[in-house]
């Protein structure tokens, strides 16, 4: 048996990827040192959308010289498909049984698919990129399906070290869950659970318009799997073991828009006639597809190209009816979102965020924003309200949706304005004491204030409220007395005015 | 009085919590029986945190009037909020790490400290400073963001609160000592040892919504008293309380106001930080509404007090 060098590297390199990945998303012990998000830079699609050219970049050129590294080593679904396609191999038996073989391209949807999502995008929807990026499903599979599963977990050991004397283990509290969150990331599951059990790297080559997008540049790639026509005897046994299904052995030729250098042909050859060489310059493999597939492919291009148009149209109208919104139906965007427009459309939904926030203040939002803003996440003051010295959510939008702010400036942005019912307060309704949600205000844009009786009422001053929820979070009244409205871009609040420090000093006890 | 003829006549007559026996009845719990020399309450003033909590206790017979070998003991100081000492929002840290240390100097098995926070726990527990101090001195921090540590305990006592979830670690510890610090509050008017108790219940909302004045003066009647209340008006916050927004809200005062008898300590405090920012002590009604009680009393002139000027 000859020795898979190549492949072992891929596998290696990947899980040094993938096992981070997935646990920053899944830590609910708090285990992970801050930082840990960096790992989440260096996806393609946020990258892209946070205009980090670098990264960009270096994953083009990745991609120009190997291929498709990044779908056999950076995408943590493609890693996934290939546990489930691992497991399906599992027993020899079966791995028999499974007939993978060469496939033609389903070129017409694949590019379809990735046209769609490009054209919308333009258009001003990221509904499509919400949906596809395959990071950001991941990261949905392991906020909305794995994680909430494990939060049990972690009250069981805590309580138990907590019975124990040991303070050690840190409690989370769950956070909300999102039923669409659920349904669509089961749906994904579900899908490239079956793909790839039956079909290996179908998703990549079908759907996903990142490992299209990926396609167009492997295409040219320097260094290729490619086969030495005069030792190939056509056996075919290259094609059962490429889960692309993108080696024609009959015709000799590896269609490497699809090939995602998972190198599993490599050692699969009896006659050595298979092998990852240089051989970007010289023309000794056969091109595919033929030049008049091509001329096809490109008409099919525009065709679909056009329609792009034509079905993105609705999107992006969708999109802006939302302005019209009232206020009050608008979601509170997380901190840091800035424009309505420029959050919605870098925002991929991947929650990395939601999984962060310390106060589960985070929740993913249905229709709010509209169909584009599906699953992004928005401020909810239910279980908790945004802390006045976090910036987490910030720090690990690695789409650049929320723009990193420093301390100093997050507490003065204003997401959201109070607004005070004095018919539903607790000192109105009661006559008795509370300013719960003064209490909770770090800014004292809600301030207790004489009432009658002795008793104090609050007292609410928009212009320097930053919308953090706490007075909302802490009401107890029903309907609440006081909640946060939405600002459809986010503002400075006005500083609020500065106190100046007196020297105080007493003699006597006074008592 | 003995003891134990104490306790004969309490339960004999069962009206031991109707009488004023409440201070004696506080100690008691708290394996105290030395009462008739030492004083009701102590204040000091003009030293470091830890200096003039060695000199108050020092009045009282030293910790280990309070404190005997092998006892858990738990400390609760304000820790409700994510800011820095100098804001004065919680506890004064040196002070809590002190007691800490006076806790195993008597011979503690086990010195545990919590608070319930409003901002995220374990910022505050960190930001304070009080987590430092305390574990340097070997002490055990506790969180208290979770439902699962509190048990729900009956307040017999209370006219509106009647059940509420208490902390774990203050139902089993063997005493406790009540640490607030001395702020204003835009609802209950002060915060002060009363008012430190809503940090050792689950469920604060409760309170808001069924008469806060009221129910900080129940949850204080349930039967587990702290040994001491130490009153921390090192830093003060005098406005803008109980988060405050900057140092301009604090007075540097340096005073230590320490009584076995929660309703003195507290009025006691009031009139203290009056002449810092206006306060009269009716406003804040919790105090009367305990003192009505029986929780102890706010007529500072029937006690003797001791004041120390360093
Ligand atoms: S800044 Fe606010 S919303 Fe963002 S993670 Fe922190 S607490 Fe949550
Ligand atoms: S949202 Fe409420 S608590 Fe937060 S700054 Fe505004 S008024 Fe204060
Ligand atoms: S928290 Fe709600 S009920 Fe209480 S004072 Fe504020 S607005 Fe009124």
């Amino acid at each position: 048996m000859k020795t898979n060098g190549l492949k072992w590297l891929r596998v290696v390199l990947a899980l040094l990827i993938f096992i981070p990945t997935v646990l920053f998303f899944i830590d609910v012990f708090h285990l992970l040192p801050i930082k840990w998000d960096v790992i989440l830079h260096v996806q393609l699609v946020p990258a892209i959308l946070d205009s980090m050219w670098g990264i960009v970049i270096v994953i083009l050129l990745l991609t120009l010289l190997f291929g498709r590294i990044y779908c056999s080593v950076i995408c943590p679904a493609g890693i996934l498909q290939d546990f489930f396609s691992r497991f399906s191999a599992g027993k020899k038996k079966r791995r028999q049984r499974r007939v993978l073989k060469y496939a033609k391209p389903k070129n017409w949807l694949r590019y379809t698919i990735l046209a769609l999502t490009v054209g919308s995008f333009m258009l001003g929807s990221s509904a499509l990129i919400v949906l596809l990026d395959p990071y950001s499903n991941m990261g949905r599979v392991l906020a909305d399906l794995v994680r909430p599963a494990l939060i049990p977990l972690n009250a069981f050991v805590v309580n138990k070290a907590f019975a124990m004397g040991i303070y050690s283990f840190l409690p989370v509290s769950a956070s909300g869950i999102s039923m669409v969150a659920i349904v669509v990331s089961s749906l994904f599951l579900i899908t490239i659970a079956v793909m790839s059990l039956l079909r290996g790297r179908l998703y990549c080559n079908t759907i996903c318009p990142v490992g299209t997008f990926l396609g167009l540049v492997s295409r040219f790639s320097l260094f290729r799997v490619v086969i030495n026509e005069s030792a190939c005897t056509h056996c075919n046994v290259c094609s059962r073991s490429c889960k692309s299904q993108c080696i024609d052995s009959k015709e000799s030729i590896i269609d490497t828009s699809r090939c995602v250098t998972c190198f599993n042909c490599l050692t699969s050859c009896t006659q050595n006639a298979i092998g990852y060489r240089f051989a970007g310059f010289s023309k000794s493999h056969k091109a595919v597809p033929t030049v008049e597939k091509t001329v096809n492919t490109r008409r099919r291009e525009f065709l679909a190209l056009s329609t792009t148009a034509m079905m993105t149209a609705p999107f992006a109208m969708a999109q802006s009816q939302s302005k019209k919104l009232a206020t009050q139906q608008l979601p509170i965007m997380p901190p840091g979102a800035g424009k309505r427009e420029h959050f919605n459309m870098r925002c991929t939904a991947c929650h990395a965020c939601v999984t962060q926030c310390p106060s589960n203040v985070l929740i993913p939002a249905v229709f709010d924003y509209g169909i584009m803003g599906l699953m992004q996440p928005r401020m909810y003051y239910d279980k908790g309200f945004c802390q006045p010295n976090c910036t987490i959510c910030m720090d690990v939008c690695p789409a650049g949706a929320l723009t990193p702010l420093t301390l100093k400036e997050k507490q003065l942005t204003q997401v959201g304005r109070v607004a005070f019912t004095l018919e539903d307060c607790v000192v109105y309704k009661n006559h008795t004491d509370c300013g719960s949600c003064s209490e909770h205000c770090p800014t004292q844009a809600v301030k207790m204030v004489d009432y009658k009786d002795g008793l104090r009422i609050p007292e609410v001053t928009p212009e320097i409220c930053i919308g953090c929820g706490g007075c909302e979070y802490a009401c107890p009244a029903r309907p609440k007395a006081i909640v946060v409205h939405a600002n459809y871009d986010q503002q400075w609040a006005k500083k609020p005015p500065k106190e100046k420090e007196k020297n105080i000093e007493v003699q006597s006890f006074g008592f | 009085m003995k003891r134990r003829d104490f306790l004969l006549t309490a339960a004999m007559t069962g009206v031991a919590s109707t009488l004023r026996f409440d201070k004696l009845e506080a100690a008691l719990k708290n394996n105290r029986i030395a009462v008739s020399s030492t004083p009701d309450l102590v204040a000091v003033m003009g030293g470091e945190p830890a200096i003039m909590l060695d000199r108050a206790l020092a009045k009282f017979g030293g910790i280990s009037a309070f404190v005997k070998k092998g006892q858990t003991v738990v400390l609760k100081p304000n820790i409700g909020w994510d800011k820095t000492p100098e804001l004065a929002a919680n506890t004064n840290p040196a002070l809590v790490g002190a007691m800490v240390h006076q806790c195993y100097s008597a011979g503690a098995k086990r010195v545990e400290v919590f608070d319930h926070t409003c901002n995220q726990w374990d910022r505050c527990y960190v930001d304070s400073g009080i987590k430092g101090a305390v574990e340097a001195a070997g002490g055990i921090m506790v969180p208290a963001n979770d439902q699962s540590f509190f048990r729900t305990v009956s307040i017999p006592q209370g006219k509106k609160l009647k059940q509420t979830a208490i902390h774990k670690s203050l139902l089993d510890c063997d005493v406790w000592f009540n640490m607030p610090i001395l702020k204003n509050h835009g609802g209950a008017k002060m915060t002060i040892s009363m008012k430190n108790y809503m940090g050792v219940v689950w469920d604060r909302e409760h309170f808001h919504k069924t008469d806060l004045q009221q129910c900080i003066a129940d949850i204080c009647t349930f039967h587990k008293r702290p040994a001491l209340n130490i009153v921390d008006a090192y830093r003060i916050m005098f406005k803008n309380g109980p988060q405050g927004k900057s140092v301009a809200d604090t007075a540097l005062l340096k005073t230590l106001i320490v009584s076995p008898d929660i309703i003195a300590a507290d009025a006691a405090s009031v009139r203290f930080f009056n002449q810092v920012q206006k306060m009269d002590i009716s406003e804040v009604e919790h105090i009367g509404m305990g003192q009505a009680l029986h929780l102890g009393t706010d007529d500072l002139n029937k006690l003797r007090i001791d004041r120390i000027k360093i």
